[in-house]
Formats: C-alpha cells, structure tokens, sequence
C-alpha cells in the first residue's frame, strides 16, 4: 500500500513538474479576467494586431505588444503576424498612414501589461502561459497559439 | 516677415496667416512655423510619445494616433547640369501625421513642412462602413497613384530617395495629379483564408495647369478646378502583408491657365486627361520587386481647333536585395515612350525621360535608416547626375 502510495505520489510529482516546463513553453492570447472574450480565430487575432478596428462583446478590442522576451517575441512575429519584425513595423506604419490606424500599445514588463488589461476590458496580448498562471487572478488565458514539440 | 498693417482686422489677419502658411517660397520659416505648432502637441498629455506609445487612458471608442517622419537629405550635382534650384543644400523635412477615430468617425491629416514648403497635403474626414472599409471626405492621395498610396510622404518608408517621375507630387513637376479634393471609397474584402482584395475609388476637384500642376488646395483654392475621377483594385494574397498586384485608372479634366506668352503660343483651354496602368509589388524571400507601367492619353482642348491627341507611355521596375540583416541595396529604371515630343509635357517645369538609379539603405534602431543613392536622369535635353544622401527617421 505504502509502496503504491509512493508511486502516485511520483507521478504526481512528475505529472506536476512537467506541466510546469511545457507551460514555460506554451504561448497564449491572453485577456483581463473581466472580459467576455471567449475566443478569437486566427484571422481577428492579426486583425487586432494590424490596427483593424473589431468588435467583440460590444467592445473594441485592442491588441497590445509584449515587449519583455525576445523570444517570445519571435515566437509573436513567426505564429501570430507571420512576418519579419521589420515587415511588421512598415507594415503598423503603412496602415497609420494610409487609414489612420492606431499603432498597437508597447509593454516592456508585466507589471505594465496587467495595468493595461485591468483598465481596458478587451485588451488582448501574446504571453508565456507560466506567466499567466502567475497572474491569474487578473489574467485569463483565451487560446493557446504556440506550444514546442 | 512682414506683419499686417491692419492687424486688428481678423478677416485679412487670417488671410495673411494662410498666405503664410501656404507659401511655397524657399525658407527656413516654414520649418520654424512647423515647430512652434508642433511644441504643443508634443506636451499635450493625452498623445505624449514619451511613454513607449502606451496610451492606456483614452477610452475604447476614442483612439488617437500622431506620428513624426522626419529625414534630411542632401542631393549633389556630379556634373555641371542642374535643373533645381535645391541642389547641393542640406534639406530637413518633416511629416507629421495625425489621425482620430471616434466611434464610426474617422479624422487624418497628414501635414508636410521643409525648407521649400510647408502645407496640408491631406485632411480628411471619413466614416466607417465596415472594419475595414471607409468613405473619407476632403482633400485626399488619388488612390490611383500606386506609390503614393504606398508611402505617402513619409520617406522613411521608401527605401529610395527619389520617388518615381510618374509618382512624383505635383510641386515637385509630377506629371499626373496626385491630390484631389472630393470623396474616397476605400474597401478592403479579406476572403478568410488570409488573402484579400483592396477596391479604393475617389472623385472630386482635381488640378489646374498652370507654370505646374496646381491642386486645390484647402486654404487657397483659386479657380478653375474640374473634376476627376479614379480608382484602384488589387489582389494581396496575404491580406495584411506588402504582396500586390493591381489596376489603376484616371480621368481628368484639366483646366489650363498658362502663363500669357506660353498660352498666346499654344491656345490651349483644357486638357482631357485619361491613365490605365497595372502596379505589382512582390516579395521573393530577399528580393523585392516594385514595378508600375501607366499609359495617358491627352487629348487638348484648343481655341480654334478641338479633339488634338497624343499618347505617352511610362514604366518603372525597381529591385531591392537584402543582403544582410538591416542592409539593403537597391536599383531603378524609369523609361517613358512619345514623352520627348508631348505637348503636355512641355508645359510642365520639369521632365524626367529616362532615370536609372542604384543605392545602398541601412537600417538601424529605432526606425532610422541611412540612404545613399546614385542616380542619372535624362531630362528635356541634358543629362543630369546626383549622388543623394538622407538620414530618415519616424518616432513614435
């Protein structure tokens, strides 16, 4: 019994740990934890982080930059714009000019980015989920965009 | 500067600050001008730069936007020919972009102010029709003139220093209008697996041909403009990305008020101007390639005779390599055809027949870029060589 008792103990503990690395290396769309977005395709995704005005829950959403990991950011540029970060900014700058599109915001911590969800309701960003684990009493997590195989 | 004599009378104070304003004297005025207005807006709290475009404050449904392109260039003669009067200076511009979306309603301006000139080159006005569809009013980039609705005036977006002839604005001896004042249909279609359509169709009061072509302008309107009209579709296999191929077309009634020995000489009353051309715009990996080809048709509307036309063809190509990260070189040919002998042509201050051009663009944080390009142009009857460099920049 005992020695059944250790083996789950085990597996729990593994189970546990290994939840821990994979979240390390999972990207997600996150939320505030007061918005009704339930989740977003693909396509509303870029939309919102091109500049294009969507509404969802009769809100606009607003698409907020994560400006604290390189990688992360990579990841961003590669899965979510599928661009080249110097596409991506001709392209932020082509559409202000041409449509007056507002540039997406910048934060270059979490402190910030918690700031912002809380103040605007339908405000997305791409973030490691470790890091919205940590946060998530005010932080939701809407989709997972990106997990390393 | 001179000061109004009669400066309590608002009407002929706001006259003379339009006159002003609108100049198109050479003058480090205009720069100054720009600064003392811009010095408030960069204090004004709501749209500070200063903290890293994050405007958390404003509500969902007001957003603002203020961007600054800024760059300095300096074009040196290689050879005794010069046809500017610029040549050889050291040549700052500033570009300051402003748009406003409220709800449904839309507000952009796009202000130009350099040593050379200082005016509104866009306001306008516009309503949301879908998320992506609008109908602006004011005064507006022709949608048909492909580079423009590319880069505008931000030249820090271009990776050349000189913009194509055919693309070229109005003041600077462009040979097709680029402004208009009237209404703009611009729509956007994304087909949901990511590629998309673009359909923009503006019609309003185009330009006069004067010593050049003069567009309306909103603090100076003068007289005789008529109508034009013009449109734009394209195919963008990746809705959001710089990928495109399309057609452009115009028609103009151009009204014509030459100067009195020019106009004894030719007679002309207007023109009746129409342009087709086809555009692309294509990536390959390093390499891409902007090409545009347009053919107009004048057809002059004389005194005694009506119904005289003639036909010109112009095309550029232009490559660009990247070949490291941050470092690009690229190289242009513009040719025309029947441009030589145009009567049309003729009329205007400038003409650029034939252009070849090869450059070198490093790009470094944040948003800067260092350009140099070489260039050699055919003009009316003489060939001119430039070596150009500009130092471009865009902050936020």
């Amino acid at each position: 019994m005992s020695q059944q008792l250790r083996k789950v103990c085990c597996l729990l503990v593994l189970y546990i740990s290994a939840s821990t690395v994979f979240a390390e290396h999972e990207v997600v769309l996150v939320t505030s934890t007061k918005s009704c977005l339930k989740n977003l395709s693909s396509l509303d995704i870029r939309k919102a982080f091109f500049g294009v005005p969507i509404t969802r829950c009769g809100q606009r959403v607003r698409a907020v930059h994560s400006n604290y990991d390189t990688l992360l950011k990579k990841i961003f540029l590669q899965n979510v714009v599928s661009m080249s970060e110097d596409t991506y900014q001709r392209r932020l700058l082509h559409f202000a000019l041409q449509a007056g599109r507002r540039l997406p915001d910048r934060v270059s911590n979490l402190n910030e980015l918690e700031e912002i969800l809380g103040k605007n309701a339908n405000t997305i960003a791409v973030i490691w989920k470790k890091d919205a684990q940590d946060r998530s009493d005010k932080i939701r997590v809407v989709k997972v965009l990106w997990k390393h195989d | 500067m001179i000061v109004p004599h009669r400066s309590w009378e608002l009407w002929s104070l706001r006259q003379w600050f339009w006159r002003q304003w609108s100049s198109r004297q050479s003058s480090w005025r205009h720069f100054a001008w720009l600064i003392y207005l811009t010095f408030p807006l960069l204090t004004f709290p709501s749209i500070s730069i200063a903290k890293d475009n994050t405007n958390a404050n404003e509500s969902d449904d007001f957003q603002q936007q203020l961007l600054f392109f800024l760059d300095l260039t300096n074009r040196t003669p290689l050879n005794s020919v010069s046809t500017t009067d610029y040549n050889d200076q050291l040549i700052p511009a500033l570009d300051i972009s402003y748009s406003f979306s409220y709800d449904r309603f839309r507000f952009l301006t796009e202000y130009v102010a350099s040593t050379t000139e200082s005016e509104f080159e866009r306001l306008q006005l516009g309503l949301a029709l879908g998320e992506d569809s609008r109908l602006w009013f004011g005064r507006i980039h022709r949608p048909s003139r492909y580079w423009n609705s590319e880069y505008h005036h931000g030249r820090y977006l271009q990776t050349s220093i000189s913009r194509p002839w055919i693309g070229e604005f109005e003041d600077e001896s462009g040979p097709l209008i680029t402004h208009i004042t009237g209404l703009m249909l611009d729509a956007g279609f994304n087909w949901g697996s990511g590629a998309g359509m673009r359909f923009a169709a503006s019609t309003g009061l185009s330009a006069v041909l004067e010593d050049e072509l003069i567009p309306y302008e909103l603090t100076d309107s003068g007289d005789g403009h008529k109508l034009g009209f013009d449109l734009r579709l394209g195919y963008l296999p990746d809705y959001f990305g710089q990928n495109e191929v399309g057609i452009v077309a115009s028609y103009d009634e151009i009204n014509v008020d030459l100067p009195s020995e020019i106009s004894l000489v030719t007679n002309l009353n207007s023109i009746d101007q129409s342009m087709i051309g086809v555009y692309a715009n294509w990536q390959f990996e390093q390499l891409t390639i902007l090409t545009s080809a347009v053919h107009v048709k004048n057809q002059f509307h004389q005194t005694a005779v009506s119904g005289t036309t003639e036909n010109s063809r112009f095309a550029y190509l232009q490559a660009e390599y990247e070949f490291a990260p941050s470092w690009r070189g690229f190289g242009r040919i513009e040719r025309s055809w029947d441009a030589q002998d145009s009567l049309y042509l003729s009329l205007l201050p400038q003409v650029v027949a034939n252009r070849e051009l090869v450059g070198l663009r490093y790009d470094f944080p944040k948003q800067h870029a260092l350009t140099l390009e070489f260039n050699r142009q055919k003009r009316r009857e003489s060939h001119e060589t430039q070596l150009c460099i500009q130092w471009s920049f865009v902050l936020p």
